[in-house]
């Protein structure tokens, strides 16, 4: 299976980075040496693996429902790059073909 | 006093008693990193200021008979991936601007509990995706053993700052040898804990499942003096294991390998490794032997043949997403664009470097439809068997010895553009990370031409406390790593 | 050619889950009418180097409502990431369940025009909510705007997801499910389960099956914001579904947003890229071990179903159907009942006056039916008179609006309102009639002659009973004495 541009450019898309035209090639060089190099594990035996048989691990740690107010609020609010009042700013979905996303 | 060679064991305990200030110590440690920091560029945040604030506080404290706490005055530095409240948090990037988190992670939160005075956050590869600390959007930092050589990464700065006297201990982070690597390049003791041994509440996540904090020093008893501080349970990281940790001081009190079984893996010395690391690894051996331990071989053909493709497909995965946050709508870079996909695209092709671009794309790719079982899920099922192997050869042995890195030091710009290549470095460190193990980089001394030796000892989950005790006796036998100014001073 | 068509519906429920505090970090769960981004932290934010941990309550109200779904709970649980950009998403991912969720094949009974169908629950599992955009135009239109506003307050409020198998075949039988759903939630206290402030949401999907052997393309409809909504949904897709099929054309599989104003469905806009989540297994949460003795004792303290409720309400009760589905739906009004009927009330009485009269008062004096000022032993005693006929139900009505206005119980109710017990009982109000009859013969004369035609003189008598008794019993209760005791009075003159 050989990894080409349009591969490349929709996996691009899909991570949200634009590549710029002279970088394509490159890149698409790297997908297939890294591609061949992750190609190694067929050879591993992984026949009746389960890979989430986790013995080392703990059961996830629960939470009391105790609410408490976050104290630094104002602070997390002035990070943002574009704010009006206490909202978050983005400039309109238009463009973006993603209305399923919408709740 | 030269307090920039001191122990931080020593620091402290003097600060305790009256014998110097707080202010002292610290303002000897920043004199040597500003006349340093132009060359090393080992610091992305100096915080020269706040330091001495936090020093003098801590003076006042012990005037008044108050405990400073067990890091009481110690100058430390810590990578810049850790959450600062207040304070810049640039993780080596462009993306997240001048980020000022609004919190700290759990371990400044220690840290700082326990005295300690932060002078500055470590430069550090872009995200910590890389093996050099030539991947930062600071520029790259350089090794105080050979200042045209790298010193390591992703936490080269902090190795950095402990070998250049900045400071007697610092925090670094290890998702595939990012600790252990640059202690080998910059001749100083690194350890990764176990997984889940040391929160990561405010370590930004570069692949959860391999992130661990730990600590470089230049002895192994500063080494437990700040696990002690930081290896403790976080309900805030539901990854921690619940529960107590050993005093790991009380472990290197008389530090023995008497009967203890010593793992020497022969699949990794291929050739491919540097001559000198191999005699090291050889004298350690004996040296081991000698003191009482058994030399065992053993045997890891899988973590040789596939960590590093195994590692290469499961790191950027999660990276891929951990990384997706960074849009500019709650913090950081912002590229100004006329609709909201639009911003996203720029503000992302923008702020990320290359290699991180390079990675999120790697990892998006190994995740998505079509591709998800061939690569992302064939790789935990390696991963998976990779534990197993391991788990079966501490059946055989206690610890592991066996090298941090393949080569020394390299030279800077050597494998900017073989990415390919530059993973190699990684190659004996990263299997420690997928099984969760803890390892350890023990400084064994210099070469002929003054470049850094080293071993790395690998020890079960939860196990730590061994390594330590194995790397008090390999201390005790090859000396404690001392500070180099690289030539300048 | 005639062509018949089968329409098939499944729903996706998501309920969100009446926690103090959100599925994984301990910001109150409160949105509504909260200043935007007040109930926020790092880990709701998704600020870089936070982590999530995961809410028990959660966890436990997910449990009580599959085990009410009689669904098998997982022993092992755990969460992936569902990875996709958009802005009211902080960490660019929903942590969510995908390929072992909390719980797997349940079943739900509905009732629907007197007939019970079981629709098979495929999945309940848990996951968090995201925030809130708020669009800059006017309108509210997407299109136009300039500026989204992003609020994160509602970002990792805990919702349930409940999946059914594509069972349902009608509007009205997803009308039903949505209903005995929402019930469920109330019921067990496991979601407020408001739609209309979107604590139950629902997505729908729907195909038709044609009697010549095609099977359209499953639509999905997004967008329904209420239980009508979703039925006007429903009945326009069947039709524009089976318009397209019966002109021999394909059903593009999509999915399709409601427009409530217009009363269509739309498309949405074709995609640059089909969608690809990336699920994998989230890594900053261990797998969860659910432990089996907190299933089996969730499973113990479950009360009695609304479901199996109206069964015996409806079987061992007697009881109407419209009777045993509003008294059985909230389990406080429910046990209200049973309290006063275990008070030595007669079950139909009680039914009865719980749904006319305690609801009633429930509603509008907005206190909750357990504190209400008269309380199922009081109501008990109350009904005992009426039911041994020592009591009118009109004077009881007022005893009962006594009791309530002033707190006090039966006997001084009754008192304050001049009532005796026995002062209006039947043999009571046959005796007044009788001898209001006897002391005016001659009107009496007229009107068992027939005579009383315009029924003034009927009218003037019972005004004489009414005026001895004081009003304590209705109209038609003395008008049937009245009745009565001409009847007999007619008999011995015969
Ligand atoms: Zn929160």
């Amino acid at each position: 299976m050989a990894i080409d541009e349009k591969d490349v450019l929709h996996v691009a898309r899909l991570a949200r980075l634009e590549i710029p035209p002279e970088r394509v090639d490159p890149m698409v060089r790297y997908f297939q040496d890294i591609i061949e190099h992750f190609r190694t594990l067929e050879k591993c035996d992984t026949e009746g693996i389960d890979p989430f048989e986790e013995s080392g691990s703990h059961s996830c740690p629960l939470r009391d429902d105790e609410p408490e107010i976050w104290s630094y609020v104002i602070d997390a609010l002035e990070e943002a790059p574009l704010r009006e009042g206490r909202f978050f700013k983005v400039p309109a979905i238009d463009g973006e073909g993603d209305p399923d996303d919408l709740s | 006093m030269i307090f920039h060679e001191m122990e931080a064991s020593r620091i402290a305990s003097g600060i305790r008693d009256g014998e110097f200030t707080a202010r002292d110590v610290v303002g000897d440690c920043l004199a040597r990193m500003q006349a340093l920091e132009p060359v090393l560029n080992a610091l992305i945040t100096p915080l020269s200021e706040k330091a001495i604030a936090k020093a003098e506080s801590i003076d006042k404290a012990v005037s008044s008979g108050k405990s400073p706490g067990p890091l009481g005055g110690v100058p430390v530095v810590v990578k810049d991936n850790m959450c600062t409240r207040g304070v810049r948090t640039t993780c080596g990037s462009r993306i997240l601007g001048d980020w000022k988190p609004p919190y700290d992670a759990t371990v400044i939160e220690l840290l700082e509990k326990a005295g300690a005075v932060v002078i500055g956050k470590s430069n550090m590869d872009e995200f910590a995706m890389g093996s050099s600390t030539e991947h930062s959007a600071f520029g790259p930092a350089s090794n105080p053993r050979d200042t045209d050589r790298v010193p390591g990464g992703s936490s080269g700065g902090s190795a950095a700052s402990v070998a250049a006297g900045y400071v007697p201990i610092a925090l670094g982070s290890d998702t595939g040898g990012s600790i252990r690597q640059p202690a080998a390049f910059c001749g100083v003791h690194g350890l990764k804990p176990t997984y889940g041994l040391v929160s990561r509440w405010g370590l930004v996540a570069f692949a959860s499942s391999l992130d661990q904090i730990g600590p470089f020093a230049r002895s192994v008893s500063d080494m437990a003096l700040v696990m002690d501080v930081i290896a403790s349970y976080d309900h805030k990281d539901s990854t921690c294991r619940p529960g107590g940790r050993p005093v790991f001081s009380e472990s290197i009190k008389e530090p023995s390998v008497k009967g203890k079984k010593v793992g020497i893996v022969r699949e990794f010395q291929n050739g491919t490794l540097d001559g000198d690391i191999e005699r090291s690894i050889e004298n350690t051996a004996s040296m081991l032997s000698s003191s009482g331990a058994e030399i065992v071989d053993i045997s890891l053909p899988e973590s040789a043949a596939y960590g590093l493709p195994c590692y290469y497909i499961i790191a950027p995965a999660e990276a891929s997403s951990n990384l997706a946050r960074f849009d500019g709508v709650r913090y950081g870079l912002r590229e100004e664009a006329p609709d909201l996909i639009s911003q996203f695209l720029r503000t992302r092709s923008a702020g990320f470097g290359e290699e991180v671009q390079r990675r999120i794309l790697t990892g998006t790719f190994a995740l998505s439809s079509g591709y998800y079982d061939a690569y992302y899920l064939l790789a935990l099922k390696v991963r998976r068997r990779i534990c197993v192997e391991f788990t079966q050869a501490f059946e055989a042995a206690d610890v592991i010895l066996m090298p941090a890195t393949p080569s020394l030091p390299f030279r800077k710009g050597e494998f900017i553009d073989d990415p390919i290549s530059m993973y190699m470095s990684d190659v004996f460190t990263l299997p420690v990370n997928l099984a969760g193990l803890p390892g350890m980089t023990v400084s064994t001394g210099m070469n002929a031409s003054g470049l850094p030796l080293s071993v790395q000892i690998v020890a079960p989950r939860w196990a730590d406390s061994r390594l330590l005790e194995f790397a008090a006796v390999i201390e005790a036998w090859a000396g404690r790593p001392g500070i180099s100014s690289g030539g300048v001073l | 050619m005639d062509l018949s068509f089968e329409t098939v519906i499944g729903l996706e429920v998501h309920v969100q889950l009446a926690t103090e505090s959100k599925l994984f970090c301990s910001c109150p769960t409160a949105y509504i009418g909260t200043e935007p981004n007040t109930n926020v932290c790092p880990a709701c934010l998704g600020l870089p180097g936070s982590l999530p941990s995961l809410n028990r309550r959660a966890l436990e109200l997910g449990v009580k409502a599959a085990l009410a779904l009689d669904c098998s709970v997982n022993a092992m649980t755990r969460f992936h990431r569902k990875n996709y950009f958009y802005p009211d998403l902080p960490k660019a991912f929903q942590v969510s369940q995908y390929d072992i969720p909390l719980a797997v094949s349940g079943s739900m009974p509905i009732f629907l025009e007197g007939r019970v169908k079981n629709i098979n629950i495929t999945r309940l599992h848990l996951e968090e909510d995201a925030g809130k955009l708020v669009h800059k135009t006017a309108d509210g239109r997407l299109s136009g705007a300039s500026f989204s506003l992003v609020d994160y307050n509602r970002g990792g409020v805990p919702l349930a997801e409940i999946v059914s198998e594509p069972e349902l075949s009608s509007p009205e039988e997803a009308r039903e499910y949505v209903l005995t759903i929402r019930r469920l939630v109330r019921y067990l206290e496991v979601s407020d389960g408001d739609m209309e402030s979107g604590s139950l949401r629902v997505d729908a999907n729907i195909s038709q099956k044609c009697s010549d052997g095609r099977w359209g393309s499953r639509v999905e409809i997004k967008n329904v914001n209420s239980v009508r909504a979703m039925e006007r949904a429903l009945e326009y897709e069947i039709i524009r579904q089976r318009e397209i099929l019966l002109n021999g054309e394909e059903i593009v599989q999509e999915t399709r947003h409601w427009d409530d104003g217009a009363g269509v469905t739309r498309s949405s806009r074709s995609k640059e890229e089909a969608h690809d989540y990336r699920y994998f297994p989230e890594p900053d949460l261990p797998p969860i071990k659910i432990d089996e003795e907190l299933v089996k004792y969730i499973g113990c303290s479950l009360p009695e179903l609304p479901w199996d409720r109206r069964e015996r309400y409806i079987r061992e009760w007697g009881l109407s159907q419209a009777d045993s589905v509003s008294l059985s739906e909230n389990q406080d009004v429910a046990l209200y009942l049973e309290k006063t009927v275990a008070f030595g009330a007669d079950r139909q009485l009680a039914a009865n006056w719980v749904r006319t009269y305690i609801l009633r008062l429930q509603n509008e004096t907005g206190v909750a039916i357990n504190d209400l000022a008269v309380g199922p032993e009081d109501l008990a005693s109350l009904l005992v008179h009426v039911k041994q006929g020592s009591l009118s139900s009109t004077a009881a009505k007022d005893v009962l609006g006594i009791m309530f206005a002033l707190g006090v119980k039966v006997g001084a109710a009754m008192e304050k309102s001049g009532i005796s017990a026995g002062g209006v009982s039947r043999d009571a109000l046959f005796e007044t009639v009788a001898r209001i009859l006897e002391a005016n013969p001659a009107e009496t004369g007229v009107i068992i002659a027939g005579g009383d035609t315009a029924v003034r003189k009927r009218k003037y008598l019972m005004g004489l009973v009414m005026k001895e008794i004081r009003g304590q019993a209705a109209g038609e209760e003395v008008s049937a004495a009245f009745d009565a005791v001409l009847g007999s009075i007619r008999d011995r003159s015969l």
